[in-house]
């Protein structure tokens, strides 16, 4: 697999020089058939993942759908959606729930991907597809679509997709998905998701045993007669012709028309009849038209959150390719290192909740943080220990504790034994304050 | 509690108010007043609990009650059994409330919702079998680990996103997930008896 194209932008132009011998590199790990991707960073808070992905000539990507926004930043040479072709500097995003096959690249391409940390991923080629597509058309008669996709797919991640999976039927019993996600999982559990289904009709039966937790209460006096007011007063409103047409009662009006012929009478009647029909129906349209009209602005409303939402995304994805770019070059400078550092406290269950890329030619380190965010009025600063600790300055960071500062490493300051993360107030301090948020032996 | 017999009791009450929303499909006030009887108290608790302030437990009460009504022609049996959906409208609509209100006042801390459990002898439940699901829901949540307790908990009362929920313990997002994902599923284990022939 090689990516033999012509340069076309200075700055991606180190990205592309930056490849080492395949076997060798750490950091490029093959996901599918020619495919390769550079993890760079997770986003814990917003459950996002940035990676490099680079294409061969030639090389397809598996059909993959998207739980939820994945947005695509074409560095170099060609990525195709079917007959449309991305170039550099093109910017692509897929929406929640759309499903992507047929993503390709004739002579190869380098992007940066900007998605959620797992797919429903189903790691196929397109020929395989093909023949899984015959095979399943079969099972689709008997109903077992679904189940047999679900387990097809033992890859090593399944374990993972299953945990997903249940996860997220979970959250949605109990109702603590957000919105777009909510959504995104009733797309999926529409389209027929097994294991979804089944999960949650188990969590679902679980949400409904917990409303048996709360204590009992007396309610109020008089709730019954209140409740019974209502419902009596809303079936009156419910049918207005009843009340309003015949403001006397309805026996009173047959009876002097009675005394003349029976058949004005029945006329009446129908008269009477058929407009209270139309008063009826009338009375329902109109409630029928409000719903729809209320469901509609319901809809509206949502999406003008998502538009916004996407916005936001748009302006971080710049602001991250910005950021990627200097971490880009930092791995790219020759005897360049990556620190994971680790938490100081016991939460050992959040991975990376910081990496630092060492640019050594330039005395840089990049420091990528993705804690949680520092207290009210706290800032977090970074700390070269050496004999004694030196500050490196405070890390800068997003209202998610999300953030990428550069620090400059002195010159001559020695050998740096460790690197630590501390809680300070806003402004940094002279020493640092224990306990470390988060540190990692340097080395060399 | 959790004996087979236990369990026939359960369907046997509930066959009965699958019986009161049928009626009450049918226009009859009256199983509307019997259901209340027996169904308020836990629909107010509940309620109460998640509102915390009795005036908006008491109009909440009422929708319930009101929405029980005017859907019971729409109610299908074969989706659930009838105190779960009642229970179900109770709390998505004091829910709807918390919600609405928490962008207006700024709410006292969650937790101390959590952990303001009343006092077991005050219970008013009248009715033995709901006693008895109550003592074993109980029961399984205080076998869960406290700190999938506290998530689960903050989700069923509060209905807060499991963001707001990471933010307001101030925790990782996946580790809120992970802890609910583990919790509910060992209370699927604990309840399995009563929850009968779903799993």
């Amino acid at each position: 697999m090689k990516c033999e194209k012509t340069p076309r932008s200075m700055p991606w132009e180190r990205l592309r020089r930056m490849r080492p011998e395949r076997s060798s590199n750490t950091f490029w790990k093959e996901i599918a058939a020619g495919i390769f991707e550079k993890h760079l960073f997770t986003d814990k808070a917003r459950g996002t993942v940035t990676n490099l992905v680079r294409l061969s000539p030639g090389a397809k990507c598996p059909i993959h759908d998207h739980p939820s926004v994945e947005e695509c930043y074409v560095i170099d040479g060609d990525f195709r959606f079917g007959d449309e072709v991305f170039g550099p500097g093109d910017y692509q995003c897929a929406l929640v729930g759309s499903v992507h096959g047929n993503l390709h690249t004739v002579g190869g391409a380098l992007v940066l991907i900007v998605g959620p940390d797992r797919y429903e991923a189903v790691h196929k080629t397109e020929l395989e597809l093909e023949e899984q597509r015959k095979s399943l058309l079969a099972l689709e008669s008997r109903g077992a679509l679904w189940e047999k996709v679900e387990h097809e797919s033992d890859s090593p991640g399944q374990e993972m997709i299953i945990e997903d999976h249940q996860e997220r039927a979970a959250l949605y019993a109990l109702g603590s998905l957000s919105e777009h996600e909510a959504r995104a999982f009733k797309i999926h559990l529409r389209d027929g998701c097994a294991i979804c289904s089944k999960e949650l009709s188990g969590f679902e039966a679980v949400v409904g045993e917990l409303s048996f937790g709360a204590v009992s209460a007396e309610p109020p006096a008089g709730v019954i007669d209140k409740l019974l007011a209502r419902i009596e007063k809303d079936s009156q409103t419910q049918r207005p012709s009843i009340s309003e047409s015949s403001p006397t009662t309805p026996n009173s009006i047959p009876e002097p028309i009675l005394k003349s012929t029976t058949r004005s009478r029945s006329y009446l009647v129908w008269a009477v009849a058929a407009s209270l029909l139309v008063a009826i129906l009338a009375a329902s349209f109109w409630s029928k038209t409000n719903s729809a009209l209320n469901e509609e602005r319901r809809r509206l409303a949502t999406i003008d959150d998502e538009v916004r939402a996407l916005r936001v995304n748009l302006t971080d994805a710049s602001a991250r390719a910005r950021e990627l770019e200097l971490i880009a070059r930092a791995l790219e400078s020759p005897g360049s290192s990556m620190i994971k550092l680790v938490r100081g406290s016991e939460q050992s269950q959040s991975k990376d909740p910081a990496k630092i890329y060492w640019n050594k030619q330039a005395g840089q380190w990049i420091v990528a943080l993705n804690m949680p965010p520092p207290p009210e009025g706290k800032v977090y600063q970074l700390w070269f220990i050496t004999s004694a600790p030196l500050s490196a300055g405070v890390l800068t960071t997003d209202d998610s504790g999300r953030g990428v500062t550069v620090v400059e490493v002195p010159r001559g300051i020695g050998e740096i034994k460790k690197a630590a993360i501390t809680i300070e107030p806003q402004g940094g301090s002279t020493s640092p304050t224990m306990p470390i948020a988060a540190s990692a032996d340097v080395g060399l | 509690m959790g004996s087979p017999q236990g369990s026939l009791e359960f369907s046997a009450r509930d066959q009965d108010w699958a019986v009161l929303i049928g009626r009450m499909a049918q226009g009859d006030q009256s199983a509307l007043s019997t259901l209340y009887d027996s169904t308020a108290r836990l629909v107010y608790g509940l309620v109460l609990r998640i509102v915390n302030e009795a005036p908006s437990a008491e109009e909440v009460l009422l929708d319930v009650f009101s929405q029980v009504w005017r859907q019971a022609g729409q109610y299908d049996g074969k989706r659930g059994a009838p105190l779960a959906w009642i229970m179900t409208i109770a709390r998505t609509r004091a829910i709807d409330r918390v919600r609405s209100t928490r962008q207006e006042q700024q709410r006292r801390d969650p937790l101390d919702t959590v952990q303001a459990v009343r006092s077991e002898s005050a219970d008013p439940e009248q009715d033995s079998v709901i006693s008895e699901r109550r003592f074993i829901v109980r029961q399984a949540l205080a076998e869960l680990a406290p700190e999938q307790r506290q998530v689960i908990e903050l989700a069923y009362y509060s209905g807060m996103s499991h963001s707001e929920i990471a933010a307001t313990l101030g925790q990782p997002l996946g580790t809120v997930k992970t802890r609910t994902r583990l919790g509910m599923m060992r209370l699927r284990e604990a309840l399995a008896p009563v929850l009968g022939g779903s799993q």
